[in-house]
C-alpha cells in the first residue's frame, strides 16, 4: 500500500529539508515526491518552516563595498550578462529620435508599413509599366494618409474630451479656448515624439545622406517584416550579414528624426549658412516678415534669447503675453514685444543665457544665434517646447 | 508587507539584468544574508564571500523564483543557508562553541538594530512564539540544526546525545514549528 511508503518518507523528511540525508535516501524522496502530492505538500511545508528559522539569525553588516563587490562579480558571470539582440545600429546622433510610448510606436510602425509598402508597390509598377501595380500602389498610399487622418482625428477628440472633462461640464465653450490650446495640443498627437533634442546645423552633404537613408528606412520597411515572417523573429540576424544589412539600414532610416532636421535645416536657412538644400528642404515656410513689434516664436528659441535679441527684459515679455510659466512658449506663439525700451536687456537666472553680443560667429554649440533679421520663418507647430543649449 | 511586493518587483527586474534593481535587492537584504551566513560558518570573511555567492544564485535564478511560493526574502535566505552549508560541509567547521549557543538563544529576544526589529518583527516574533512553545532540548537542537546548520551527527556529538535521538528532536521540533506557524499564518498574524 503506498501509505506505508508515504510514512517511510515522512520520516525522512526532516533531514531531507535540512540537507541532512544521503544520496541514496534523497534519491528516494525525490523519487516518491514527484508521484505523492501529499507527500510533497508535507516537505514543502517542512522546507517553509526551516526558512523561517533563518529570519531568527541576528544581521551582520558586511563590510563596505559589498553591493560594489557583488556587481562587479555578476559583470564577470556571462549568465547575468543580459543578451543583446538588437544588431549595433548607426544613426547620426544628433538628428535620432528618442524612443517613443507603445502605443505611438506602434502607430508609426503600421504607418511606415504602408508608407513604406506604397512606395515600393508603386515603383515596382512604374518599372514593369504595370497598372495593376500602380492601382495597388496608389491605394496603399491613399490607406497610408487616411490612417494617418484617423489618428490624428482620434487623437484630437481624446484631447478634447480631456478638456471637458477637465472642466466638469458637458456644455463647456470648447471653441472659445480651442484656438488657444490648438498648438499645444497638435503636439500631444499620437504620431509626434514626446521629446525632441538639440537643434544642429545641417551640412549639404549630411542632407543628401539623410534623405537617402530616411526613404530607405520606409522602403525597406515591408521587407524586413517579411524578413521576419519567414525566419520567425530577428534574434539569430547576425548569421546571415546580408540580412543583417538590410535590417540595419531599415533600422538607421527609421531612427532619423525629419522634423530635428527640418528645424536644424531651417535655422541654418535663417543664419546664412549653407542655404542652398536647406532652402530646398523648407519650401514654404518662409513667412512674411512681421512688425518689428511682434516675434514668432521658433523651436529651439528661449525667452531669455529673445530678450536679449531685442534688448528687452524677459518679465516684460512675460507681462506684455501673460505667459507665467517662462519656460513655456512653443514654436508658433506670436510675442509681443512693443511697449519697452530697446537697449535694456536684462537676463534672469531662469533661462540659460547665451552671449551677450549677437554677433555672426555661432557659439561652440548645437545652435548657432540667427542676428536679428527681418525674415522669420514659422516651423510647423507640431514640435513641442524645448530649448537650445548654450 | 508592502516591501514584499517591492521585492518580488525587484526580483523580477534583475532577472530582466537590471543592474539598478540589482544594487537596490543587495543592499536591502546584504545584512540578513551575511547574517544567515556568519550563523553558520562562523567567520566574517567567510560569511561574506558566501553571502556573495548567495547574491550571485540568487540573481541567476530570479527568473524561475515563483511570488506566489512565498517570501522573496526568506527564499533568497534559504539560498544563503545552502550556500553556507556548502562551506561548511566541505572544509570541516570547527568545533562548536558553547557561548555561540546562548548567543543565538539569546538573540531570539534582541536584534541588534531597531530597524531590524522592526523588519524581522513579523516573522522572527511568531517564530520565536512558536519556539517558545517547544521543549527545551528539542528547541535547542532545532536551532542547531536550522540556524546554525549542523547536521543531526553534528548536533548528537554537541548536546551528548545519540544520533537517532537528535534526529527524532530535530523532527519533533521541526513538526511543531511548522504547525505552530501555519495556526498564526490562519489567524492573520
Amino acid at each position: 500500500m503506498g501509505f506505508d511508503r508515504c510514512l517511510a518518507i515522512r520520516e525522512e523528511s526532516a533531514a531531507f529539508v535540512l540537507g541532512d540525508s544521503d544520496a541514496h535516501t534523497r534519491a528516494d524522496v525525490v523519487g516518491h515526491l514527484d508521484a505523492c502530492s501529499s507527500c510533497r505538500w508535507e516537505v514543502s511545508s517542512l522546507a517553509a518552516a526551516v526558512d523561517s528559522m533563518s529570519t531568527l539569525a541576528p544581521p551582520v553588516e558586511p563590510s563596505p563595498g559589498f553591493v560594489e563587490r557583488v556587481l562587479a562579480a555578476a559583470r564577470a558571470d556571462l549568465t547575468l550578462t543580459p543578451d543583446d539582440l538588437a544588431p549595433p545600429v548607426w544613426v547620426s546622433t544628433p538628428l535620432a529620435k528618442p524612443r517613443p510610448v507603445a502605443v505611438v510606436a506602434r502607430r508609426r510602425r503600421t504607418l511606415a508599413w504602408l508608407t513604406g509598402g506604397a512606395i515600393v508597390v508603386g515603383l515596382l509598377g512604374a518599372a514593369y509599366q504595370s497598372a495593376i501595380l500602380l492601382a495597388l500602389g496608389g491605394a496603399a498610399g491613399l490607406l497610408a494618409a487616411a490612417y494617418l487622418g484617423l489618428v490624428t482625428w482620434i487623437t484630437h477628440s481624446k484631447a478634447r474630451h480631456d478638456i471637458v472633462a477637465a472642466f466638469h461640464s458637458t456644455e463647456v465653450r470648447v471653441d472659445s479656448f480651442w484656438s488657444e490650446l490648438e498648438p499645444r495640443l497638435l503636439s500631444r498627437s499620437g504620431l509626434d515624439d514626446r521629446r525632441a533634442g538639440p537643434v544642429v546645423a545641417v551640412r549639404n552633404t549630411a542632407l543628401v545622406h539623410f534623405v537617402l537613408s530616411y526613404f530607405l528606412g520606409w522602403a525597406l520597411t515591408p521587407v524586413v517584416g517579411l524578413i521576419r515572417l519567414f525566419r520567425g523573429d530577428l534574434a539569430g540576424i547576425e548569421q546571415s550579414p546580408r540580412l543583417a544589412q538590410i535590417v540595419a539600414m531599415q533600422r538607421r532610416g527609421r531612427d532619423h528624426s525629419l522634423r530635428l532636421l527640418v528645424a536644424g535645416a531651417t535655422t541654418v536657412a535663417v543664419a546664412g549658412g549653407g542655404t542652398g538644400a536647406a532652402m530646398m528642404m523648407s519650401p514654404g515656410l518662409a513667412a512674411a516678415s512681421p512688425a518689428v513689434q511682434t516675434y514668432t516664436v521658433r523651436a529651439g528659441d528661449t525667452l531669455g534669447a529673445i530678450a536679449e535679441r531685442y534688448g528687452v527684459s524677459v518679465s516684460s515679455l512675460a507681462q506684455l503675453n501673460g505667459l507665467s510659466d517662462p519656460n513655456l512658449i512653443l514654436p508658433g506663439d506670436v510675442l509681443q514685444l512693443a511697449g519697452q525700451a530697446v537697449g535694456a536687456p536684462r537676463s534672469t537666472a531662469a533661462t540659460p543665457s547665451a552671449p551677450a553680443t549677437p554677433s555672426t560667429g555661432s557659439p561652440p554649440s548645437s545652435a548657432p544665434r540667427p542676428p536679428p533679421s527681418p525674415e522669420q520663418t514659422t516651423l510647423p507647430t507640431r514640435t513641442s517646447s524645448w530649448r537650445a543649449r548654450p | 508587507m508592502a516591501s514584499e511586493s517591492e521585492d518580488d518587483a525587484l526580483l523580477a527586474a534583475m532577472a530582466a539584468g537590471d543592474r539598478n534593481s540589482a544594487a537596490m535587492f543587495v543592499s536591502r537584504h546584504a545584512a540578513a544574508v551575511t547574517g544567515v551566513a556568519y550563523q553558520i560558518v562562523r567567520d566574517r570573511a567567510v560569511a561574506e564571500d558566501v553571502a556573495q555567492e548567495a547574491f550571485l544564485r540568487a540573481w541567476r535564478s530570479a527568473a524561475t523564483y515563483d511570488p506566489r511560493r512565498g517570501n522573496a526574502r526568506s527564499w533568497l535566505l534559504s539560498i544563503s543557508r545552502n550556500a553556507a552549508i556548502d562551506v561548511v560541509r566541505v572544509r570541516q567547521a570547527a568545533p562548536f562553541d558553547p557561548h555561540a549557543m546562548h548567543a543565538l538563544l539569546a538573540s531570539q529576544a534582541a536584534l541588534t538594530s531597531p530597524d531590524d526589529r522592526l523588519v524581522a518583527q513579523a516573522d522572527a516574533s511568531e517564530v520565536n512564539r512558536a519556539l517558545a512553545r517547544l521543549p527545551e532540548d528539542q528547541r535547542r537542537a532545532l536551532l542547531l540544526a536550522t540556524v546554525a546548520g549542523r547536521s543531526a551527527a553534528e548536533v548528537g556529538e554537541i548536546e551528548g546525545i545519540p544520533l537517532g535521538t537528535a534526529k527524532t528532536r530535530i523532527r519533533s521540533a521541526l513538526l511543531r514549528i511548522r504547525d505552530a506557524l501555519e495556526v498564526e499564518a490562519r489567524r492573520g498574524l
